[in-house]
């Protein structure tokens, strides 16, 4: 099943806000992934995930976040997880990575975070 | 007003939705006959929701409050399933004998769940929809809801990218719900693939080092089941069951 592509907002150079939609799995994955690449070599350092409405995060889904974060934190950007509902909350639970992902409650804070980690 | 001092109202299909007002408005005036019994005929629903289950508890607590019994005519599985599962069976005048042998096991409380479907995207993603609906119908905990969705979707999956089924081979899902625990159990008709022999050396920190994007799957099955078994029936299927305990309240 085609989803349609992830809402972007590029909200300071280095910072770029994406609308993660209801689904992150096997249909997007790779896109998202891709996503993340493209917006790191056009410079961004900050991804701001917005999971509001993410109702279903599989394991393809998880991946696509994780095989991306690592390469952005070595050149001091980040990842961060916003407004997770309890689906992704759990899966990211039982993979120990809520607490190795970078989780906001709100985008006002997640923009925050970014503002910190690039001054 | 029925003979024998009975009542009947009907529900129409679609319950509650449009309709709730209307039902209470007729069993409010149904109840100023104090009547001996309401009955509360179902045959239009195959199924109810959560909403609907919830307007019935409150209509059975109004006609208890006024000494009058509320009984359900007629039900459909759907409907037995869901309130039976909600162990409200009983406060209905359901009976385990009314439950439906093809559906039911396991006595009191138990319903199963049965789905076949292709193991295409698309059939995978309109089968997470019925199970998602199902379990929502249950109203479990949230956690336990997230997790078997998590668990079915994650464990066709596997079987679509891996099985090498072609039409019109199909995935087989059953759940169960025991008194003790849920149960989730997929046939395929695969090469055979057992998962539990899979080395499980998840691990985050180093997962993110290697920039891992797959591979994840196995191991959220592992977390979120508490037991996971397979066998290889009669040669030809490869069977995995994956079972969760249910918790007890606190």
């Amino acid at each position: 099943m085609t989803h349609p592509p992830f809402e972007t907002k590029r909200i300071r150079d280095h910072v770029l806000r994406v609308s993660v939609g209801t689904r992150l799995d096997n249909s997007n994955a790779t896109a998202m992934l891709e996503l993340i690449h493209r917006a790191r070599s056009e410079g961004v350092r900050f991804l701001i995930l917005d999971c509001q409405s993410l109702q279903f995060l599989s394991s393809a889904g998880v991946g696509s976040i994780l095989g991306a974060v690592d390469g952005l934190r070595q050149e001091g950007g980040d990842i961060i997880l916003c407004g997770l509902p309890d689906q992704p909350r759990r899966v990211l639970e039982v993979l120990d990575l809520l607490e190795y992902l970078a989780v906001s409650p709100s985008l006002a804070e997640a923009e925050a975070r970014c503002a910190q980690g690039s001054s | 007003m029925c003979p024998d001092d009975r009542a009947l109202i009907q529900l129409t299909p679609g319950f509650p939705e449009g309709d709730a007002r209307a039902f209470f408005d007729r069993l409010a005036a149904v109840l100023a006959e104090s009547p001996r019994q309401v009955k509360v005929d179902c045959s239009a629903l195959d199924r109810i929701t959560s909403r609907g289950v919830g307007l019935l508890w409150k209509a059975y607590c109004e006609c208890a409050s006024s000494g009058t019994s509320l009984l359900l005519e007629s039900p459909s599985h759907g409907v037995v399933r869901t309130l039976s599962a909600l162990d409200l069976g009983a406060f209905f005048g359901l009976e385990p004998a009314e439950l439906p042998t093809a559906e039911y096991r396991g006595g009191s409380g138990a319903g199963e769940y049965v789905d076949a479907f292709p193991a295409t995207e698309s059939e995978v993603d309109r089968a997470l929809t019925r199970f998602g609906d199902y379990v929502r119908g249950l109203n479990m905990e949230t956690a336990m809801e997230a997790e078997l969705q998590t668990l079915f979707y994650e464990a066709v999956t596997n079987i679509r990218l891996h099985g090498g089924l072609t039409p019109p081979q199909r995935v087989e899902v059953q759940f169960s719900i025991g008194e003790h625990d849920l149960r989730l159990c997929f046939k395929d008709p695969g090469p055979p693939f057992d998962p539990t022999t899979q080395k499980d050396d998840y691990n985050n920190a180093m997962a993110a080092q290697r920039g891992q994007i797959r591979g994840f799957g196995l191991a959220m099955m592992r977390r979120m089941a508490d037991e996971m078994t397979y066998t290889r029936e009669s040669g030809r299927l490869n069977v995995l069951t994956l079972l969760k305990r249910r918790r007890k309240a606190p």
